[in-house]
């Protein structure tokens, strides 16, 4: 009977520190968009300033690594494609399955988990050394609010530079299997270019870059939410940095899922 | 008498089961300056976060300049947060920034003025604490003193009707301490500030203070002038101001003293 209890008690504590979370959350979402998108009206402006400073931080200082990855991606895809479809003397569909899976998946799932990596982690743990030193409270006690001041220039820049940098993905990506083709397949340069370009439609690349939109305010209210709530000084802010990588990129992949369903279901 | 510029009335603060802050009540004048005293963990740090709306408290109100800090709306707390200054116990300097950007951030967010008349307002400030020339370190490059009293030059940045000091003077040199003590002084006689400081040294109670506030148990215990409270023969006063151990403490030490063999 004692055992019973316990194991209710314990998922009950479980969905009640769940749903407090969820509920911390939304309401840092919602009072994020209203500094974001109703408050510049009430003569409270948006951060350009520091906003631009973080688009140089997440955008710009990770082109390296996002493009690095793309074109290996790219490589990787068509590689493994042309070695499925030679079997059919198919290999010009290498361009169609490049294309279509760099734009669709790849270039935004990975970009996403890189940028988690990145800059989520960068965004708690700024955030978090700031909370154990007291400096959130000084921010406050000098009458300026947490969110227009630290949350919006992070989030709004995040909103901006991962779906610019999906779109390099995608490009870089698309070069990768381009290059394996013409290193090792027999085909014309042009003939690749063309049937790339007659293989993917206006929805494969908007649809990721819609994702990646999703995935940014992901990674930006993880990083925040959790770098928010760190306690306890320099060990707290090394758990919260991970637990932000690890819940972001969870929750990209579970919202690709959401995202890719909803696109199979209707098609 | 008139109207206290902050009323505390029957605060109560609790971190989960634990009672911090057990019903406060406390008065503080306009102009006057206060120091509130009291053992390491009884919660004059808490009371001050309470005092400036940073925390919310469990029960109680602080009424400050006729308005509940604790049932405020942003706008109206920020309103009253721009006429306050705190040094934090911390300093909590925002350590991304300059000492420099520290004491004009209050300035370049809260007032139309040019950049020009900031830096020049930012290096007055600098000075007053004896800090001009700093205004380019970083304040991982400072030591904790001279945070401190960088800190102290962010908080009165916007000349506060209310200045609130975390012990001000702990970690310092006599020297600067003293120098510190009769800033905080000139302060309040030059700009009518009204004082509240935490701090353990007596000397600058003695110093600074019109009235102490004696915290004991999440309680005020006392209130009164440095002689008033001295002349109440009261058991834990005379030990504060007589630096006496706790009767734990001395047990402890008799405890040590056996295990090492010196009875
Ligand atoms: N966020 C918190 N969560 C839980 N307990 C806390 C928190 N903040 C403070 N406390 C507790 O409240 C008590 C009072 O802390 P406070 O910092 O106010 O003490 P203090 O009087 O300023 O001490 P000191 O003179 O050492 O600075 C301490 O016992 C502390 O453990
Ligand atoms: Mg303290």
């Amino acid at each position: 009977m004692e055992i019973v209890i316990k194991i209710f008690g314990s998922i009950g504590r479980g969905a009640n520190s769940f749903f407090g979370h969820v509920s911390r959350i939304s309401s840092l979402v919602s009072d994020t968009f209203y500094w974001i998108f109703v408050a510049p009206f009430k003569g409270k402006p948006i951060r350009w300033e520091s906003t631009l400073v973080q688009m140089v931080r997440t955008g710009y200082e990770s082109l390296p690594i996002v493009c690095l990855i793309a074109f290996f991606v790219g490589l990787i895809i068509a590689m493994q494609s042309a070695y499925q479809l030679k079997q059919f003397g198919a290999t010009i569909y290498v361009a169609n399955l490049t294309a279509v899976s760099i734009t669709r998946e790849l270039a935004p799932l990975l970009t996403a988990i890189v940028i988690a990596g990145r800059s989520g982690s960068a965004i708690t743990a700024e955030i978090g050394t700031m909370k154990v030193s007291e400096e959130i409270d000084a921010l406050k006690t000098m009458g300026l609010n947490i969110i227009s001041y630290l949350v919006v220039p992070k989030t709004l820049a995040m909103l901006i530079m991962l779906p610019c940098l999906t779109i390099i993905a995608d490009f870089i990506g698309v070069l990768g299997g381009y290059v394996i083709s013409m290193a090792t397949l027999d085909i014309a340069s042009v003939r690749y270019v063309n049937q790339t370009v007659s293989a993917l439609e206006f929805i494969d690349v908007f649809g990721g870059i819609v994702k990646s939109v999703f995935f940014a305010l992901i990674i930006a209210v993880i990083g925040c939410y959790e770098g928010l709530n760190v306690e306890g000084g320099a060990e707290g802010v090394g758990k919260s940095t991970t637990k932000s990588v690890v819940t972001s990129i969870f929750l990209i992949i579970a919202a690709d899922v959401f995202f890719t369903g909803l696109f199979f279901a209707s098609f | 008498m008139q109207e206290p510029i902050i009323k505390v009335k029957d605060l109560v603060v609790k971190y989960g089961t634990r009672t911090v802050l057990n019903g406060v009540n406390l008065e503080i004048f306009k102009g006057e300056s206060i120091a509130i005293l009291g053992k390491s963990g009884c919660g004059k740090s808490t009371l001050l976060r309470h005092l400036i709306g940073l925390s919310q408290p469990t029960s109680g109100q602080v009424i400050v300049k006729g308005q509940d800090i604790t049932s405020m709306d942003e706008d109206e707390k920020t309103e009253i947060l721009k006429k306050l200054g705190m040094l934090f116990q911390s300093s909590a300097l925002f350590n991304s920034m300059t000492i420099g950007d520290n004491v004009a951030l209050p300035l370049r967010e809260h007032t139309p003025l040019e950049e020009s008349t900031i830096n020049i307002m930012t290096n007055m400030k600098l000075g007053l604490v004896g800090l001009s020339g700093f205004e380019d370190f970083k304040p991982s490059q400072l030591s904790g003193g001279m945070k401190k009293r960088a800190g102290l030059a962010r908080a009165i940045a916007m000349d506060p009707d209310i200045l609130f000091c975390d012990e001000p003077s702990a970690g310092l040199d006599p020297v600067v301490a003293a120098g510190l003590d009769r800033l905080i002084l000139e302060l309040k006689k030059a700009f009518k500030m009204t004082i509240v400081v935490v701090t353990h040294e007596l000397a600058s109670v003695a110093i600074i203070a019109d009235r102490v506030a004696m915290m004991h148990e999440g309680k005020i215990m006392a209130i009164g002038t440095l002689q008033e409270l001295k002349s109440q023969n009261n058991p834990l006063m005379r030990q504060f101001f007589n630096r006496e151990p706790d009767d734990e403490e001395l047990a402890r030490e008799r405890q040590v003293s056996s295990l090492f063999g010196k009875a």
